[in-house]
């Protein structure tokens, strides 16, 4: 028997469960687990600036890796400022545990100073949170969340610790041992399958919708045969897009509020929609009523309570798509599908926004333009791309032509500006040999921007361009188009980037040319560590197509014809 | 419209019960009436009625809960036999329902009772007095049932 305490207990525990690195901020609640973590070997501390930082930090190390991510901080504002964080990693169904130190368990209830009721404050957030009430509970609650965070759909798991128990004597009688998936998901019947298979089998106008649920099974390449083989076009959600190339034939590219024209088209007209591991949610279906008219939809997700929320498919099958895709797979038949693909190609290019069209021709550096270029680059590499939310997430997502399986991150669901900075130094900490690059807008990056302080603390040669229209641009573009132009509280101001940028540290360069753009990228890649570049672009670029909300998929809004002339 | 009965089973601990109905609210999901009860073996259960049309979701979603057990339906043959118990103040002097009770207290002017039975045979009696203006008060459980089978979790059917 060996005794511990409870903050060497807590990182026995994570070291049994594989981790080897933690982002958080400590603070005094949690001080005796940091005091075992300054003796434990093989766990790296990443120090973020803010807890809500740690907590996207650990998101965008879990979307990258595939593996928990973990972040910590201490009771009160340490541990709410978790929240956001944690929302964001729930509905982008990403495991994480998240350990939150709590004041002693005698002071629990007496609004002790830092005292929050985070367990409470985060139920909506997390899948689960446990109060650690006896120091021996440790190694089971630890196996329990990382087991939780992992299985069925994903998401995250808070572990809050009294003080008290952090620094309690407690008994190991049993070894750490990583524990089994819960086997909390259902066993598909066959039946449903067969159903779906069937359903497939007998379109004439088949669809087939990709979701993040593919890249998280880890079946992009059988997706791929399975839509090759039936000639099936293939509709990939924002955090589908690196499960299918973009450049692939059968691709329609993104749908919903700035999806393509192929793609929303081709869901309307469809006969069957196959949906493989997404939720079908408002920004992907528009109108729920008008979605997928005349179509027959199946659903394929890990989780009942997913399918039936927004639409009624008429064939749910619920399972790990590990399990039931390949078994849907074996019932499916070779197709040909010529005239569908023959109708698909009577609207392919017309609305591509990738048309010349779509950004000024003249003028000033256009933001589509550039981040055209920078998709350009990144498509030729293995580099990892991380957006923030907002027109330029939308504009790279539209660029991007092809991308290996979790290589493209982006808060689809809760949309939380400030997430590309803080994820990013998760996603090059989970993978140091690649090259990992920022996307973000002025208005996201002054989120959380103090994380610059980390990327030069922590040597992580992270690449980040600031798509810089003094903007909040995508409340400015809906402002414009249904409010009149009134452009209420969406003008922003920044700092000189790149003096903000040298006084951290970091190398950093502005364009605002169209001819200059190649030149600074050429530059930032050049430096070995992390390096940042200002693109100054036009002010009042907006992103189409789109779809106004409440919208159906077939009533796009298209850009008006390019008013700006050569001069 | 037809309704149904659930049952869900959660542990007695902190934040269970919280969390189920947390989620409740979260998901909107309709529900007509509930009632909870005490199983003695260290677990709760939370019965629930709501229309047919929304119960597989909310099977769906309450089994995503860590806390949850067990998800099970009341077949329609158990949900008919579900009971009450209410216990009503009565003043003296009025006649009484044709129900079995059983009186906790006597005083000159009132009747504290007790009664069990289906919802209707209780809401006939509570109606029988407060037509004769006998009714001072009354508090009821809401419906408690063993439920019929369970099935295991994230597998509710009916």
């Amino acid at each position: 028997m060996t005794l511990m305490n409870g903050g060497q207990l807590l990182c026995a525990a994570l070291k049994a469960e594989g981790v080897d690195t933690l982002f958080g901020h400590p603070g005094g609640a949690i001080l005796p687990f940091y005091d075992a973590l300054y003796q434990t070997e093989g766990l790296r501390h990443i120090l973020m600036r803010h807890e809500q930082a740690a907590a996207h930090a650990a998101d965008g190390y879990a979307r990258a890796s595939g593996r928990v991510g973990v972040c910590v901080a201490t009771s009160g504002p340490g541990a709410t400022n978790l929240v956001t964080g944690l929302a964001t990693a729930q509905m982008d169904s990403v495991p994480i545990v998240a350990i939150t130190g709590q004041v002693p368990s005698s002071a629990i209830g007496t609004e002790a100073f830092q005292e929050a009721d985070v367990v409470g404050i985060t139920m909506a957030v997390t899948k689960h949170g446990f109060l650690v009430k006896e120091v021996d509970d440790i190694p089971e609650i630890v196996a329990n969340a990382f087991a939780l965070a992992r299985s069925g759909r994903p998401g995250p798991v808070l572990i809050d610790v009294p003080k008290d128990i952090q620094a309690a004597i407690g008994s190991v009688s049993h070894s750490f041992e990583r524990r089994n998936v819960r086997e909390d998901t259902p066993v598909t019947c066959s039946a449903s399958i067969a159903r779906a298979a069937s359903l497939l089998n007998g379109a004439q106008r088949p669809v087939i919708m990709v979701g993040r649920g593919v890249v998280l099974a880890g079946v992009c390449s059988m997706v791929r045969t399975l839509a090759e083989r039936t000639n099936t076009p293939v509709v990939t959600t924002l955090l589908g897009l690196d499960a299918f190339p973009a450049d692939h034939p059968l691709a329609l590219g993104m749908p919903g509020m700035h999806g393509t024209e192929r793609a929303n088209q081709g869901i309307q007209e469809a006969d069957v929609i196959v949906g493989l591991g997404l939720r079908f949610d408002d920004r992907v279906i528009g109108r729920a009523e008008d979605f997928g008219r005349g179509a027959r939809i199946v659903h394929f997700d890990v989780s009942p309570a997913v399918p039936g929320r927004t639409i009624t498919p008429e064939v749910r099958v619920i399972g790990d798509l590990a399990d039931t895709l390949p078994r849907f797979d074996r019932l499916v038949e070779d197709a040909r599908h010529l005239d569908w693909h023959a109708s698909l190609a009577t609207w392919s290019r017309e609305a591509d926004p990738q048309d010349e069209r779509f950004s000024p021709q003249y003028g000033p550096l256009g933001a589509r333009q550039a981040i055209r270029k920078l998709a350009e680059r990144v498509g030729r590499s293995d580099a990892v791309v991380v957006t923030d939310v907002g027109q330029h997430q939308m504009w790279f997502a539209q660029e991007m032509k092809r991308a290996d399986p979790r290589s493209h991150l982006t808060s689809g669901g809760l949309g939380t500006m400030g997430f590309a900075l803080p994820a990013a130094i998760g996603a090059a900490v989970a993978l140091p040999e690649r090259t990992v690059w920022v996307v973000a807008g002025d208005g996201g990056f002054q989120m959380n921007l103090q994380e610059l302080a980390t990327v030069v603390q922590e040597r992580i040669p992270l690449r980040i361009a600031i798509v810089n229209n003094g903007f909040l641009g995508m409340v400015r573009q809906w402002q414009e188009r249904f409010y009149e132009g009134r452009y209420s509280a969406s003008a922003i101001t920044g700092p000189d980037f790149v003096a903000l940028a040298k006084a951290y540290g970091l190398p950093a360069w502005s364009v605002s040319t169209r001819q200059g753009v190649d030149r600074v990228l050429d530059q930032v890649e050049e430096v070995e560590g992390p390096a940042l570049v200002d693109l100054m672009v036009e002010a009042e670029e907006n992103v189409y197509p789109m779809v106004p909300s409440g919208a159906a998929l077939d009533e796009l809004i298209m850009p008006e014809p390019d008013t700006v002339r050569a001069p | 419209m037809t309704s149904s009965m659930l049952v869900a089973r959660l542990p007695e601990r902190p934040g269970a019960l919280e969390r189920l109905l947390g989620m409740i609210r979260r998901r909107a999901l309709p529900v007509e009436e509930m009632s909870i009860a005490r199983c003695g073996d260290g677990h709760i259960e939370v019965l629930m009625r709501q229309e047919s049309s929304v119960a597989d979701r909310t099977a769906a979603e309450l089994s995503s809960l860590f806390d949850v057990s067990d998800v099970s339906w009341v077949s329609t043959e158990r949900a008919q036999g579900a009971r009450e118990l209410v216990v009503a103040r009565v003043k003296r002097g009025g006649d009484w329902p044709p129900v079995e009770y059983r009186v906790l207290q006597e005083s000159a002017t009132e009747t504290v009772v007790e009664i069990t039975g289906t919802s209707s045979e209780i809401d006939g009696a509570l109606a029988h007095w407060d037509a004769q203006g006998a009714l001072a008060g009354s508090v009821r459980t809401g419906e408690i049932l063993l439920p019929e089978a369970s099935s295991k979790k994230g597998q509710a059917s009916r």
